[in-house]
């Protein structure tokens, strides 16, 4: 029976929508309310010879259309013009924040277009002003040095290789000790668009709760073990300021906002690690700690993706949203199997890939936590707005930049292994692929 | 393999065969801050040298029974007695959190890991009840020929209550009580129906109400369309931007106010499904429904069109909105009644409590990936965490296996009436299979709750 549905489903796509022809499709994104020209690339389409049978049918997701009426169930139907291989539209207005589809179609066998021949789909997203000026990057925050196997240990440079396979733009490299993560940096022999920022895990066990501190200046982890009596005396600034009834709660709570100050002060971003994280479900703080903690919103974002108990990080989250302001949402995999390296990640949307433009980002709040968990749709620790660009950009835009970061890893990898020639030339030629991408999906500003 | 990794796995794999051998515990479900004495029973295993074993106790807040945290991953060991072949301790729980005891041999190895969760008193005078309110039978455009098939395979599926609810039909439902009235069965089924008044593409689920609304359309559309024309004059001029119809708002609000008035609950249904690429109703009028929350409860999950609701519910939470919210499969098909549910903690499985549960934001929705065997709940933190707790550590052991076996039997008896099964010998046995097993399933709350 299981196969029997399986023809049949493949018999009705196939009369659905014909093989696709259409290889390629821009811009993706948009500003709101402007006029905008669409690409469509068609490889062998025989279509193109008669372009009289062919409509290109337009719909908003949000419902509504230029006039500000209600699609209901029709499309506009968009003029175009055919060039070689190339179907340009005329220009259109593209209205609110929201995806839009662009349906190229013909009619079905009695000549209707109830259930028509689709022979492509193009989504587009259009944002306002603010967002639009902003480019996506797809990010960790928190990747460690090491894996949970020994069998699936990497020397620093092949784990940034496999960093970049996994599609990311920029990685936060966070190990306990800052000299080990800078490093693995330094010693990164290829100059790449891939951005790599220093970060160190910092803890006392039972004392704080966990933090990182994202490209600070000097060693935060170093300034603990080594000044005592200065942290001291901030733990103890910090519990003046502090009204909880318990002495063992004002300590950790104490001691984690001293920890934090410090770590701003480094000119780092002060990032609270997934609250739930624990060892054999025993939590590495007491609740209440955490809690006044995680409500106290010193720290400048919240590790929500990449926790032993994603679904209890994601809860506190939102609560947290619930009960005051919204605090940035961050996620990086962190300790995971190497198979997992994708699944937590962060997305921002900054000026430029540059360390200090992400982290503006994060901390201005144009970022969310993103988790793929298997076989089912992602969470995003985000506001509505963000969450459903993101979640547009994710489906869309980044897996357009997968293919070469792929290329760019096993270039990587043939160096590393065997000093490959062919790697070394092509290396260069995969650089400013990012800007390139964004270049051409992102309509120019009219 | 080399031969001494060999050997480690295979006395890892042994002693955890030797060791794992606690086959129940309970209460499972405590009072918060007070004590409770737990039994751990186990099968086949020597009990007699306690002196080998140690009960460590330890909690997700981290905080001792005084009130003081424990010391940095550092457990408590509590007395226990045994008792044949079970382990009986007493100990206080405090706050509202899961704990663990864990029962560990003297060279550490676990024998056993029991959790459970301690509720303050406004919880824990609620029990759990698991239910799908939105689904379709050949009665409207599903699949399966009754509302009662589909009831019997939530139950199946773990549920302890369903709602059939066809578009604009009420009669669905009704097949589903009436014949489910005559099974013997702790599954209960009420009346529902998803309505869509005229000119009005809003769907709505009447969940509970006396009459169909569908029925109210045709048999008194004049009386609909006087009243929906009263609703519209009353809406202030700029409710919605120029050029959205403000008949949806009127007939919505109508239609809510009538579910309301015959003792329903009135849900706004999907509000993100984009058939044909396009929101079903336009985006400012959906989000009008949304922000004004003149219905009783969001269906934030709903089969396929879940991710926008749920950041938009989580948005509107970041508002301070208080959102009631239900999650469900609107299957159309039996096969399809797993995906999702809503657990309403409730004094009972009466539909009054139920309903009044959902308003007092008692309910989560919840999806469950059947391909990683991972549930995923929406709601207040509180309610979800205890959810989280319950769905990974309560139900998988008595109270799914049970009702899969009760849904296979009303399966029988639900085709065997709706005519596409003819086998009296499967009936009565079925029918007995049930009369026996009837009264077991509420039984687990007397086991696992704390006296």
């Amino acid at each position: 029976m299981k196969y029997i549905s399986l023809a049949f489903t493949i018999f009705v796509l196939a009369t659905q929508v014909s093989f696709s022809k259409l290889v390629d499709s821009w811009p993706l994104v948009v500003k709101q309310d402007s006029m905008v020209q669409f690409t469509f690339v068609l490889e062998d389409e025989p279509m193109l010879q008669t372009p009289e049978k062919l409509t290109l049918q337009y719909v908003q997701a949000d419902s509504v259309r230029e006039s500000g009426k209600a699609f209901g169930g029709a499309f506009n139907k968009i003029e175009f013009q055919i060039e070689g291989n190339k179907l340009i539209t005329k220009p259109i207005k593209i209205i609110g924040e929201t995806i839009h589809t662009l349906r190229l179609v013909s009619p079905d066998a009695q000549g209707k277009f109830r259930n028509p021949k689709v022979h492509g789909i193009h989504f587009v997203y259009s944002l306002a002003d603010d967002l639009f000026q902003l480019r996506p990057y797809r990010g960790s925050i928190h990747t460690v040095l090491n894996f949970p196997t020994e069998a699936e240990q990497l020397q620093p440079h092949k784990l940034i290789a496999q960093l970049r396979h996994s599609g990311y733009d920029f990685a936060c490299i966070a190990d306990n000790d800052l000299d080990k993560a800078k490093n693995a940096i330094a010693g990164f022999p290829f100059k790449t668009d891939f951005t790599l920022i220093p970060a160190e895990e910092v803890f006392i066990p039972g004392k704080s709760a966990k933090l990182l501190a994202i490209n600070p200046n000097t060693s935060v982890g170093k300034w603990i073990a080594g000044n005592p009596n200065e942290l001291l005396k901030a733990i103890e600034n910090e519990a003046n300021s502090l009204k909880i009834d318990s002495k063992e709660f004002t300590e950790q709570v104490a001691t984690t906002h001293a920890i934090i100050k410090k770590i701003k002060q480094e000119n780092a971003l002060a990032i609270l690690v997934h609250p739930n994280h624990g060892q054999d479900d025993f939590p590495y703080l007491p609740r209440p700690a955490i809690d006044a903690i995680l409500n106290a919103r010193q720290y400048d974002a919240l590790q929500v993706a990449g926790g032993p108990k994603v679904d209890l990080d994601f809860t506190d989250y939102f609560e947290l949203c619930a009960s005051g302001p919204r605090v940035p949402a961050v996620g990086g995999p962190g300790f995971v199997p190497q198979a997992d390296l994708a699944r937590s990640i962060t997305v921002v949307l900054a000026k430029s890939n540059s360390a200090s433009d992400i982290m503006s980002a994060i901390k201005s709040g144009h970022v969310a936590a993103v988790f793929q968990p298997p076989a089912t749709y992602r969470r995003i620790a985000a506001d509505f707005r963000l969450g459903h660009y993101f979640a547009f950009l994710l489906r869309y835009y980044f897996p357009k930049l997968n293919g070469t970061y792929r290329s760019e890893a096993d270039a990587f990898n043939k160096i590393l292994d065997a000093n490959d020639e062919q790697a070394k030339q092509l290396l260069p030629t995969l650089q400013n692929h990012v800007n390139a991408t964004y270049d051409k999906y992102f309509a120019v500003t009219q | 393999m080399k031969p001494r990794k060999f050997v480690t796995i295979a006395l890892i794999v042994l002693s955890t065969q030797l060791f794992a051998k606690c086959v129940d515990a309970w209460p499972k479900v405590v009072r918060a801050d007070s004590s409770a004495t737990i039994t751990m029973q186990f099968e086949e295993e020597d009990l007699k040298q306690p002196d080998k074993l140690k009960l460590l106790y330890y909690n997700d807040d981290g905080i001792r029974a005084d009130g003081k945290p424990f010391q940095y991953a550092t457990p408590e060991i509590i007395p226990f007695e045994i008792k044949g072949n079970t382990i009986v301790a007493t100990t206080k729980f405090p706050s509202e959190t899961r704990h663990t005891l864990k029962l560990v041999n003297n060279e550490n190895n676990t024998v056993a890991d029991v959790k459970l969760y301690s509720l303050k008193p406004d919880y824990f005078a609620l029990r759990p009840f698991k239910g799908n309110m939105h689904m379709h039978s050949k009665y409207s455009d599903g699949v399966d020929k009754t509302g009662s098939i589909m009831v019997a395979t939530c139950r199946k599926v773990g549920q302890d209550f369903a709602i059939e609810t066809d578009h604009n039909n009420y009669a669905g439902s009704q097949e589903a009580v009436s014949t489910f009235a005559t099974f013997p069965t702790d599954m209960v089924t009420y009346h529902g129906e998803e309505v869509h008044g005229p000119g009005n593409g809003t769907h709505i689920l009447s969940l509970g109400a006396t009459e169909g609304m569908g029925e109210w359309f045709k048999q008194h559309r004049a009386e609909y369309d006087a009243t929906v024309k009263e609703a519209l004059a009353k809406l202030p001029a700029d409710i919605l931007p120029k050029g959205m119809n403000a008949w949806f708002v009127a007939s919505s609000h109508v239609i809510w106010d009538r579910i309301r008035a015959k003792g329903g609950l009135a849900v706004y249904a999907h509000p993100y499904w984009r058939p044909n690429y396009r929101q079903y109703i336009p985006k400012p009028i959906s989000d009008y429904f949304l922000s004004e929350l003149y219905c009783d409860a969001i269906e934030v999950v709903n089969g396929g069109s879940s991710e926008n609701t749920i950041l938009h519910y989580q948005g509107l939470r970041a508002q301070g909105k208080k959102i009631p919210l239900i999650g469900t499969t609107d299957a159309h098909n039996s096969r399809h009644l797993a995906g999702a549910f809503t657990l309403i903690l409730s004094e009972s499985v009466k539909f009054e409590d139920l309903a009044a549960n959902i308003k007092k934001l008692n309910s989560v929705a919840v999806e469950y990936v059947a391909r990683t065997k991972k549930h995923y709940v929406h709601g207040p933190k509180r309610v979800s965490q205890f959810a989280l707790f319950l769905l990974e550590h309560y139900y998988d052991l008595k109270h799914d296996p049970f009702c899969q076996e009760e849904g296979e039997w009303l399966l029988t008896l639900a085709k065997a009436k709706a005519g596409e099964l003819n086998d009296q010998d499967a009936v009565d046995k079925a029918t007995k299979a049930l009369q026996e097993a009837k009264g077991r399933v509420p039984a687990l709350f007397d086991k696992y709750w704390q006296k």
